[in-house]
């Protein structure tokens, strides 16, 4: 036997005792239902948290992803950014279509230039005077 | 509005002699001058077209992507010829511009005779500003690269015999090449311009135009033994290619 488990054994008539007494002067009065007794538990269980849920605080599973979204819930802790997933390309508004013509944009097959932004040679062979 | 037609100022007297290139001009003066330009060249020998003058601290390109219609007059309402929206290399079609009137620019052609210039709606055309020119001195038998008006490169070059002269006058740069061979005759890259051989209608199949290029034989540098182009030195050639833009202007003295 140890000090240990002689408290508990000591301890739990009390609050049993109370607790039935105070159930007793409830009952007594009409007041207990049976969600407050916890006799069955609640049918309707609470909504699961899902994605932007405000009322606690709790990021969604996209939210550290999309600063702009998060941005919106101050309760959103700083996202670690090893949990991100890739961002979707429909989000991505820097990867524009390259525009035809510019010479800055080294992407443009219409408009070929090299890195520094040169016209590209045209790999041909010439027909010059020599 | 008409830009880049500076009075004929000969401030490229003044850059050919910083460049150690001294008489190239024809001796103007150059304390006239507001801007770096060179006068205009001489009529051509066929007396069709004098060439305005051209600016070399910057000039304006006008970029193609389609065909060109070139009229003889602004306002014109049939067009005199059309230009491809390449040239016969794949080159982008680039014309250097000359004057501007609005929503009439006056461009150098590439085509005979040597200095002809025609018309374009300034719609459907993208201008670019590019500070580099070419000057080439064909009795120093120097080629000069300046970058906003300031020498950065000179070198010695191959100039065409007395028989096969390199035609003098102010052209552009109007293709870009690659040949892909460092040891064939023209080296690893070739720059055709708007010049045509005044001697020659016809060369290695093509129409005697006149090029700046490398070449297979480095001894022929700095004398007159080509057919009319311009022989660079290989490093030169690199040079030029990661620098020079289409529609850059070329000056032959």
């Amino acid at each position: 036997m140890t000090p240990t488990t002689h408290q508990d054994q000591t301890a739990r008539p009390v609050l049993t005792l109370r607790r039935a007494a105070a159930l007793a002067a409830i009952a007594a009065f009409g007041l207990l239902t049976p969600a407050v007794a916890g006799a069955a538990p609640s049918e309707t269980p609470p909504a699961p948290v899902g994605p932007d849920d405000l009322t606690t605080g709790e990021p969604g599973p996209d939210d550290e992803c999309h600063p702009l979204l998060a941005s919106c819930d101050i309760a959103v802790p700083e996202p670690d950014p090893e949990d991100c997933p890739p961002p979707a390309a429909t989000c991505d508004l820097t990867a524009g279509e390259p525009d035809p013509g510019d010479p800055e944009d080294p992407d443009d097959p219409a408009d070929p230039v090299t890195p520094s932004g040169v016209d590209a040679p045209v790999l041909a062979t010439p027909n010059f005077t020599g | 509005m008409t830009v880049r037609r500076i009075p004929a100022a000969l401030a490229a007297a003044a850059l050919a002699l910083a460049a150690g290139c001294g008489g190239a001009a024809d001796g103007g003066d150059p304390s006239s001058a507001p801007t770096t330009s060179v006068p205009a060249p001489p009529a051509p020998v066929t007396g069709a077209v004098a060439s305005p003058d051209v600016v070399l601290d910057a000039s304006t390109v006008a970029r193609a992507e389609g065909e060109v219609a070139v009229y003889d007059e602004p306002g014109g309402s049939e067009p005199a010829s059309v230009l491809p929206p390449t040239t016969e290399f794949g080159s982008p079609r680039a014309l250097l511009v000359v004057a501007d009137h609005g929503d009439w620019l006056q461009v150098s052609l590439p085509v005979r005779p040597n200095g002809a210039t025609g018309w374009v709606r300034r719609d459907g055309l993208e201008l670019r500003t590019i500070d580099e020119a070419i000057v080439v001195d064909t009795a120093a038998r120097t080629l000069t690269l300046l970058d906003a008006g300031e020498p950065v490169l000179t070198t010695p070059v191959a100039v065409g015999t007395p028989d096969n002269p390199t035609p003098t006058g102010a052209y552009f740069v109007v293709d870009k090449l690659d040949t892909g061979d460092p040891s064939g005759p023209y080296g690893r890259f070739a720059f055709g311009l708007s010049a045509h051989s005044d001697t020659l209608t016809e060369f290695a199949g093509g129409d005697g135009q006149v090029g700046i290029h490398g070449t297979d034989d480095p001894s022929s540098i700095g004398h007159a033994v080509s057919h009319g182009c311009i022989r660079v030195p290989a490093d030169v050639a690199q040079r030029l290619s990661d620098t020079v833009n289409l529609g850059t202007p070329v000056v032959v003295s």
